[in-house]
């Protein structure tokens, strides 16, 4: 409860905004080039703009039916900021008592709502809807369950379940004097499981995939430590020669990619491709790695996060080629080039202004050190890598040369060493769909590839990296 | 009597006019309704010649294509018509689409620092063909339609009903505004 300054303004009631950071205990910026202002309350932003009426809540546009405004006493906020966007935050009530001129919060408990088993490629999802956001545990105290717990919420309603499916035989929600208990009784088949929040709406997914599958490292990523310098020296002393390249299969899993006319599917291609360039680049003298071995699915980010984390001096990202036509063709090979937009620039970070829940770097990290930001500092060499290997494909191979140009993929841009996108032709191109089925002619692409590799790691030994 | 028609015609236009800025205003998408200007200003009737920038069928090269569409005042919803007429696909030979078919231009909002939101529907992501190149000449196509109908544009942020999107299909950072620069 706090009292507050206010000011009337056609028939609009406005806040500062100041009083309200300080009331809800929030993190306020002010961006004085974009004119916007940002509440930051746990891991949650409001973007609110001069002039405005839209404000942005975590990615969500909220209306606030009116404009916050800019007085020699601060920034303005009106009402519709309290009860729309703030009151979603902070999972209360907000409620404004013009009489007494008193802001006063009243906790909304959140409740678990509802409950879903279903089934999908990767196993059984169980998702249990929430009304908000709140806070959760989960844990595995037996082979036979897994257990999630929501501190403090409340369960309106008893919540019953469907059936069992391969992965889940029963799932148990419960109120207790904590909270709310679900448990999720698993299968013999059952191998591993995720348990992540979600929004809109808010809910908790409990992920129970079958027999185990790495999603990661091919076995052999793990046999890779020793090639980690001493902890000390681990930035400084890479790059006494290039000698891991990491393998980037494209797609994987539930995301399929691009599919030809055949039925032909991009994951499919990429994986065996991957493979051939493995051996390929293994036959020159390299360690070869993938970022993933079998079908399953990876983030970019993780892709990056594999390589850097297995001091990769090289990292080659596999795609293929897609179009509205089937006239499309050849291949091209991509290096990272970051966004060029004004307002990216003006900020200096990532991000279009509106907030970017889990990209932000803690306050104090320097740009230079941001995982996202990591490839900037390679982009010369990476520029020299897509070169070479485009010049020994383009010499090989009966493949069109799309040429070399720079790209803002993301895939790219945590990598912390040299690293470029390799397209290896059009899978919506009938012929060139063919020849991405034909093992013979995968070996030529990555024998070209790794021949490309090779002459790079050659010119850059002999400048000294 | 032709004067009566004129009036009703006129009227008509008006009414249909404030219905559609009603109907979006209710949608609350992020939709620049401060102007307003179209309630009142008279509407003109006819066509006005538009540049669509499509891109021929190797993905290598955009191709303009000249189009004529009703003369809207309102900038936002005539950039929206234009973007619509992209989507459609082109009507020439020499040129292929850039937006998955199906795909709707939900709205379209400028900012006063030559920034533009457009708005999609869900086929945008859903929809399209893929591939890193793919992906690149569907953003340059929706960049330059927008930077050669309106001068003093110069980035454009994608949103997929409603909403920022990482990527379209997976390669290229969509999470920033893409700039009329880079996007050429």
């Amino acid at each position: 409860m706090a009292r507050v300054e206010t000011r009337r303004e056609e028939g609009e009631t406005y806040f500062r905004f100041a009083d309200i950071a300080l009331a809800v205990d929030g993190i306020r910026y002010w961006n004085p080039n974009t004119r916007k202002a940002t509440l930051s309350v746990g891991t949650r932003r409001i973007t609110v703009a001069e002039d405005s009426r839209f404000a942005v809540l975590d990615r969500e546009v909220v209306n606030l039916r009116a404009r916050p405004s800019f007085t020699s006493e601060g920034f303005w906020v009106p009402v519709g900021f309290l009860q729309g966007p703030l009151a979603r935050v902070l999972n209360a009530e907000v409620v404004w008592d013009p009489g007494e001129a008193v802001l006063s919060v009243r906790a909304l408990r959140p409740a678990v709502r509802s409950l879903d088993v279903r089934s999908t490629g990767d196993g059984t999802i169980v998702e249990l809807g929430l009304t908000g956001a709140t806070e959760f545990t989960a844990r595995s105290r037996t082979r036979a369950t897994v257990e999630v717990m929501f501190p403090g919420a409340r369960l309106p309603d008893s919540l019953g379940v469907a059936g069992g499916t391969d992965h889940v035989s029963d799932v148990i929600v419960e109120e207790s004097p904590d909270g709310v208990r679900a448990e999720v009784a698993v299968t013999q088949r059952a191998g591993s499981y995720d348990v992540e929040m979600l929004s809109d709406p808010y809910r908790v997914e409990v992920l129970v995939r079958g027999g185990y599958e790495p999603d990661t490292p091919s076995p052999r990523l793990r046999d890779v430590k020793h090639l980690l310098p001493d902890a000390d020296d681990s930035i400084g002393l890479r790059g006494i020669g290039i000698e891991t390249v990491m393998i980037d299969p494209g797609h994987g899993g539930s995301d399929r990619g691009s599919v030809g006319r055949s039925g032909l599917t991009e994951k499919e291609v990429t994986l065996s491709f991957a493979r051939e360039l493995s051996r390929e680049l293994q036959a020159r003298g390299f360690y070869a790695f993938m970022t993933r071995s079998s079908d399953s699915f990876i983030s970019q980010e993780r892709r990056a996060e594999i390589a850097n984390l297995a001091v990769a001096d090289v990292f080659v990202s596999i795609q293929c080629g897609a179009w509205y036509s089937g006239w499309a063709s050849g291949f091209s090979v991509c290096y990272y080039e970051p966004p060029a937009s004004a307002s990216t620039a003006r900020q200096g970070r990532r991000g279009s202004g509106l907030p970017r829940l889990g990209r932000e770097a803690p306050a104090g990290v320097k740009d230079d050190l941001r995982w996202d930001r990591m490839q900037e500092q390679r982009i010369g060499e990476s520029r020299a890598l897509a070169r070479a290997v485009a010049g020994s494909m383009r010499d090989a191979l009966p493949l069109r040369s799309r040429g070399v140009d720079g790209r803002s993929l993301p895939v790219l841009a945590g990598c912390s060493m040299p690293a470029i996108q390799v397209e290896i032709g059009y899978i919506t191109n009938r012929d060139e769909e063919t020849l991405l089925t034909d093992p013979d002619f995968l070996r030529d692409v990555a024998r070209a590839v790794a021949s490309g590799v090779a002459a790079y790691r050659a010119s850059a030994e002999e400048s000294g990296r | 009597m032709n004067l009566v028609r004129a009036k009703i015609i006129v009227v008509g236009i008006a009414v249909v006019a404030i219905a559609l800025v009603f109907l979006l205003w209710e949608r609350e998408a992020a939709q620049d309704l401060e102007q307003g200007s179209a309630i009142e200003e008279e509407l003109g009737r006819g066509v006005q010649s538009t540049v669509i920038v499509f891109a021929d069928p190797s993905a290598s090269r955009l191709v303009e294509e000249r189009r004529e569409i009703e003369v809207q005042e309102d900038k936002a919803m005539r950039a929206r018509s234009i973007l619509q007429e992209l989507a459609r696909g082109p009507q020439e030979g020499g040129a292929v689409r850039t937006l998955p078919a199906g795909t709707i231009v939900r709205s379209v909002v400028f900012d006063d620092r030559g920034g533009v939101f457009v708005d999609f529907s869900r086929e945008l992501v859903d929809k399209h063909p893929g591939g890193s190149t793919g992906e690149l000449m569907t953003i340059r196509s929706v960049v330059q339609t927008l930077a050669r109908n309106f001068p003093g544009v110069e980035e454009v942020t994608f949103l997929v009903e409603g909403r920022e999107i990482e990527t379209i299909a997976g390669h290229l950072d969509a999470s920033v505004p893409f700039a009329v620069e880079q996007y050429r």
